[in-house]
């Protein structure tokens, strides 16, 4: 059976080849930019999802802000509370200091926990180099003893503690007695910025050395000595800390035991279910304005369709007009100019499917921190819009099509 | 002359074009019947009305007034009507073979019975095999000579078996020796296959072939022939 329709595309190579490039360029679009900036997001969120905790304690009124705060907000002796007071629903409460860093380009939400936390922070994932920081909490010991100890007598804790801030110098933390400067950066920064164990950084004002390298997956990209975090990003008051993660015990019910430590605390309590809700919030107007340039080029990209087969019709009256001499009904014309719309979408739709799958690889290998996220659920919506578009940039041209007068455009040959 | 044989008759014929002050009358009541089997050549000077009187008999336009039967049946003035009598029973040859230059010869044929929503029963080979040119179905228009192009035009006007074959200058663009080889077919098909003809011709030589001229002059028959 003769295709009238393909015989078209393929006597017009170029024409088809660029029409269809412009689709493929405005689904690449669609598919990529989607998967970029979901996929960035939500890899922030699956990293925090990937904690093994329950809970999160962040300061009170923080809300969906927990999900971009940082710095010293919450005493971290609050952990110490609610294990004493909670210890029949908590088992493990861990303080984390937030505080950026910029590193390999790029800033990144830093944790700082203490390293018997570590773990928690991490997934439970092992470290694929290196060690972690302050292993031994030499560090911790020291600073606690030279910036807390004087805080034992009542009364005058705080002038104490900022007499001993003006006094430690960044060779007192370096000390190799007790090195507070290191880190540890999970997998896909090292690859980013081709950092290794060992290797001494300058960052946010430091010089630390790269001592352990984590498995990707884990809360941050960066993690840092609780004490160390605290020390340098609180104004040098260790007491206090970001947020806490709260691990309940197996079998406790996540909403009750939110609830229940609430009232003992007074600050948010929230499930780490929530985070991704949360960052949605937050950063979800980004997929709006995403969202909307896709539409916009998806719409110049059927336009271009459009024009592609009003002309085509311009063109071809006189082959429309031998078509209607041997009876081709307006259905036929109509199914003749969509066939055409739906194979050079098609054709465009599988070049755009293939140009994002090349665009993600390029992203990924060009800038490694970014994450294009390429899913079924977004390919199914290209396809999906491609086909409605296919069909709407076709019905003009094909209604012009239909309106062809068989008479006059044989006469005028 | 007996009404039942009649495959194609028209009546009283007006057709006119334009509006006003610029219209142009251009069949003024004509009348015509050709017999089933008949190879009828129409002849005239140009702008006489000879490609309007096709036009209106292949029902691919409506006339101002006037009646056409076609197959015994009155065709009225509503387009899907037109289209169905014209899908079924008509085949239409013209002076510039107008094939779908994106299309192979076979393709072509195929595309107009697909249109027609017909099956290919087999009239295309016959019909490739008895006009010599088996040999280029699977070419382009652009790949063939001109006498082949016209060749596979009268395939696929014939392809469905329609009740009547127009054919409008069908030598128009053809050298002598691929006119007579082509009048020579039409003669051939309206004799071998009882094939009903209406030709329009300005060739004195290709209307001596036919079984019957008309002449016409101002859209009126002047000569029945």
């Amino acid at each position: 059976m003769a295709n009238l329709p393909l015989a078209n595309l393929l006597h017009h190579k170029l024409r088809s080849v660029l029409s269809a490039l412009g689709i493929g360029i405005g689904i690449c679009m669609l598919v990529t930019l989607s998967g970029l900036s979901r996929g960035s997001l939500f890899e922030v969120a699956e990293r925090l999802e990937s904690v093994d905790a329950d809970l999160i304690v962040s300061p009170r009124g923080w809300g969906n802000n927990t999900s971009d705060k940082s710095g010293s907000a919450l005493p971290d002796k609050y952990a110490k509370v609610i294990l004493e007071r909670h210890g029949d629903i908590v088992a493990r409460a861990v303080p984390v200091f937030i505080w950026p860093i910029r590193l390999a380009g790029q800033d990144h939400r830093a944790a700082g926990v203490d390293p018997s936390d570590f773990s928690m922070l991490a997934g439970e994932r092992p470290l694929d180099e290196g060690r972690c920081f302050d292993p031994d909490g030499r560090f911790a010991k020291w600073i606690e003893h030279k910036l807390l100890a004087p805080a034992e007598t009542p009364g005058d804790a705080t002038d104490i503690a900022d007499e001993q801030v003006l006094e430690l110098t960044q060779a007192d933390l370096a000390d190799p007695d007790h090195d507070g400067l290191e880190l540890v950066i999970d997998s896909r920064l090292a690859k980013a910025g081709n950092f290794h164990v060992g290797q001494k950084v300058h960052a946010s004002g430091h010089d630390w050395k790269i001592v352990g390298i984590v498995h990707v997956g884990a809360m941050t990209r960066i993690f840092l000595p609780l004490r160390t975090a605290q020390f340098l990003y609180g104004s040098g008051d260790v007491t206090k800390c970001t947020m806490i993660l709260l691990k309940l015990k197996p079998g406790v019910q996540i909403g009750p035991a939110s609830r229940q430590i609430h009232q003992t605390i007074g600050h948010d309590v929230i499930p780490l279910t929530r985070y991704r809700g949360m960052l949605l919030e937050k950063f979800g107007i980004i997929f709006v304005y995403v969202d909307i340039v896709n539409t916009i080029a998806l719409v110049i990209a059927f336009l271009f369709i459009m024009v592609t087969l009003y002309t085509m019709v311009l063109q071809r009256t006189r082959e429309i007009a031998i078509l209607k001499s041997f009876g081709a009904s307006n259905a036929f014309i109509l199914r003749q100019v969509l066939a055409e719309s739906l194979m050079l979408t098609g054709f465009g739709t599988a070049i755009g499917i293939a140009l994002s799958f090349l665009a993600a690889w390029l992203i990924q290998t060009l800038k490694p921190l970014l994450t294009v996220s390429i899913t079924w659920e977004w390919l199914g919506i290209a396809i999906a819009a491609a086909a409605a578009g296919a069909v709407l940039s076709g019905l003009y041209p094909a209604w012009r099509a239909m309106r062809v007068d068989v008479v006059e455009a044989l006469t005028l040959e | 002359m007996n009404d039942s044989n009649k495959i194609l008759k028209v009546e009283n014929l007006c057709k006119g074009y334009g509006k006003g002050p610029a219209r142009v009358e251009v069949l003024h009541g004509l009348s015509l019947s050709v017999r089933q089997g008949e190879f009828l050549a129409v002849m005239g000077p140009s702008g006489c009305g000879k490609s309007t009187l096709l036009h209106l008999m292949g029902l691919m336009d409506s006339p101002d007034s006037g009646r056409i039967s076609l197959e015994g049946h009155l065709v009225n003035g509503s387009a899907t009507q037109r289209t169905m009598f014209r899908r079924r029973s008509i085949g239409f040859v013209f002076q510039r073979f107008n094939l779908l230059g994106e299309l192979s010869a076979a393709d072509n044929v195929s595309i107009s019975l697909q249109v027609r929503q017909m099956a290919d029963d087999g009239r295309a080979g016959e019909l490739f095999e008895k006009l010599g040119i088996a040999h280029v179905r699977g070419r382009k228009p652009g790949q063939m000579s001109i006498g082949e192009q016209q060749r596979v035009a009268i395939v696929r006007a014939l392809a469905h078996r329609p009740a009547v074959l127009l054919a409008d200058e069908p030598t128009g663009n053809l050298d002598s020796a691929n006119s007579e080889v082509l009048l020579d077919h039409f003669r051939d098909l309206n004799r071998q296959d009882d094939q009903t003809i209406v030709m329009i011709t300005h060739s004195v030589e290709a209307a001596g072939r036919a079984d019957r001229t008309v002449r016409m002059k101002d859209g009126q028959i002047i000569d029945c022939g």
